[in-house]
């Protein structure tokens, strides 16, 4: 299975603040925040190695930014969390900076579903 | 720096044919060629046809040839046009009537929107040995109109419909007639042409199947160019009762869709509303007119592709378009996992809503978006299947008071067609 990276390149967040590994894992949670995921997903999908996500993902649990969602069979699921306010103006912030950098003619909005 | 054009506008101006409801046989022959100019022998992409006439073309991706994980792309081939209701009694004039997305005219605008005068042209296909179509015809002039009480649909509001009679310009036999509006033309970011819903769709699912093949991705891709969905979607109808494609395929339909809209076109008191403007990128359309909400996988797959590509930069929007209703309701009403792309549209059906006959048009940004849009989620279905697997589909058969409701949303009547309860 190959990662967000290499399958669509990277954001432009990642070219702007760089591809540091806390930055891709965050970038791919941001992203694709409507799902919980195990350690191994999150490892692939962001390109980072298990073992290196594993330390990470001690200190951004540690730090409130991730939390374990729930327990599916014997994996342990994760994703952003969206209670804290620091993860809510970084996730305004993520979406600010992408928004910028889009054409000025397009009138850009972010994708939220309307019903 | 190169000039060549994109894909998917190649395909949209190679499509560029005479096309009516059930008169589609220029648009699926066009369809062929495209079919064997893009695809060569050795990739594992056929062609046929299913039971109902559409065309459906099949990516063979997934390496597990037991389970496929498939994802199928619809447009349809058909655009409202004339059809040819019969002849007058003295046999010198044929008398038209529009079919489609704008019959009947009255209950959209004070006005009919055609009027003597407008020029049509008619067409009259005709098979040769070798199984090529060729039309036949010549521009002719409306002349007369009558009003005429057709249906329940057209009393409804005590609004007669009209038909219109126009001379037969020495053909024997007309088949349809379509508006004469300029050829499709390209100015800036934007193209116009007489028919862009919804060879627009089209053109997207086979430039965005190419992607798609030439990136090897490991899942199945069905292109379905369907018929007659202007006339009560029965080209998705019969794709999906005739169980063409997998059971739990997700189904995408691919079709423009007006900028401007309102909850019941036939209150000619409420305003029409600008919902989104051409520039803005392809929109995931989460539900339509008739159904609120498509299904939650497909919904969640192009949703995730759209999100994806717009921290790349890429414009996408998401929104129920309530313009109209789509191929996606008629689907998720019989229990498929479906869901709509759209591509925002001026000039929808040639202007019904402008009140004067002009040709249709769209960004070509937008397409390259709705492109890319299609080719994301490909890759996100063969790479993650699990996440979108969360609605499972238990049976797919006609759910009669779904299906009845559905249709009625469409068109405030009874169905055009009986199932079987």
């Amino acid at each position: 299975m190959k990662s967000v990276h290499e399958e669509l390149g990277n954001s432009i967040f990642l070219e702007i603040f760089g591809d540091s590994l806390i930055n891709q894992v965050l970038d791919f949670l941001v992203v694709f925040d409507r799902f919980d995921y195990t350690m191994a997903d999150i490892a692939v999908k962001s390109g980072v190695s298990y073992s290196t996500l594993k330390t990470l993902l001690k200190e951004l649990i540690a730090r409130g930014l991730i939390v374990q969602s729930r327990v599916s069979g014997k994996s342990k699921m994760y994703k952003l969390n969206k209670n804290n306010p620091l993860v809510q103006k970084f996730v305004k912030f993520y979406w600010q900076v992408t928004d910028a950098s889009v054409e000025k003619d397009v009138k850009k909005k972010k994708l939220v579903v309307v019903h | 720096m190169t000039n060549e054009e994109p894909l998917e506008l190649k395909i949209l101006r190679q499509l560029q044919v005479p096309t009516a409801s059930l008169m589609e046989d220029l648009v699926l022959q066009e369809v062929t060629r495209i079919f064997d100019g893009l695809f060569g022998e050795e990739e594992p992409v056929s062609i046929a046809r299913d039971q109902t006439g559409n065309i459906v073309i099949h990516y063979e991706g997934d390496p597990n040839r037991d389970n496929p994980k498939s994802l199928a792309l619809l447009a349809h081939s058909d655009h409202p046009a004339f059809s040819v209701d019969g002849r007058t009694q003295d046999d010198t004039n044929l008398i038209l009537r529009m079919q489609g997305g704008l019959n009947p005219e009255s209950l959209i605008l004070d006005a009919p929107l055609f009027s003597l005068g407008t020029e049509v042209y008619l067409h009259r296909l005709v098979r040769h040995d070798g199984g090529i179509i060729t039309v036949e015809g010549g521009i002719i002039t409306v002349e007369t109109s009558e009003s005429v009480l057709h249906t329940s649909l057209d009393q409804r509001d005590g609004n007669p419909s009209k038909r219109y009679h126009a001379t037969a310009n020495g053909l024997d036999r007309v088949d349809f007639a379509t508006l004469k509006l300029p050829s499709l033309s390209v100015r800036d970011n934007y193209v116009s042409a007489p028919v862009i819903d919804d060879l627009g769709g089209i053109a997207i699912n086979l430039a965005a199947l190419r992607n798609i093949v030439n990136q090897k991705l490991g899942v199945d891709v069905y292109v379905v160019v369907t018929r007659a969905e202007e006339i009560g979607l029965l080209g998705a109808y019969g794709l999906v009762s005739h169980h063409v494609l997998p059971r739990d395929t997700l189904y995408v339909a691919v079709d423009t869709s007006s900028c401007r809209a309102k909850w019941d076109r036939a209150d000619t008191k409420e305003p029409l509303k600008v919902i989104t403007s051409l520039g803005a990128g392809a929109v995931i359309r989460t539900g339509d007119n008739s159904t609120p909400l498509f299904n939650g996988d497909a919904n969640e797959l192009l949703i995730s592709a759209g999100r994806a590509l717009q921290s790349r930069g890429e414009a996408v929007q998401a929104m129920r378009m309530y313009g109209g209703s789509c191929e996606a309701s008629i689907l998720y009403a019989m229990g498929a996992r479906a869901t709509a792309l759209a591509i925002p549209l001026e000039g929808w059906h040639n202007g019904l809503q402008e009140g004067r006959v002009m040709s249709e048009r769209v960004a070509l940004s937008d397409l390259a978006s709705g492109v890319n849009v299609l080719t994301t989620a490909a890759q996100l279905l063969a790479n993650d299947p699990r996440r979108y697997s969360r609605f499972h589909v238990d049976h797919l058969q006609p759910s009669s008071l779904k299906f009845r409701d559905a249709v009625a949303g469409l068109y405030g009547k009874e169905p055009a067609f009986n199932i079987k309860r």
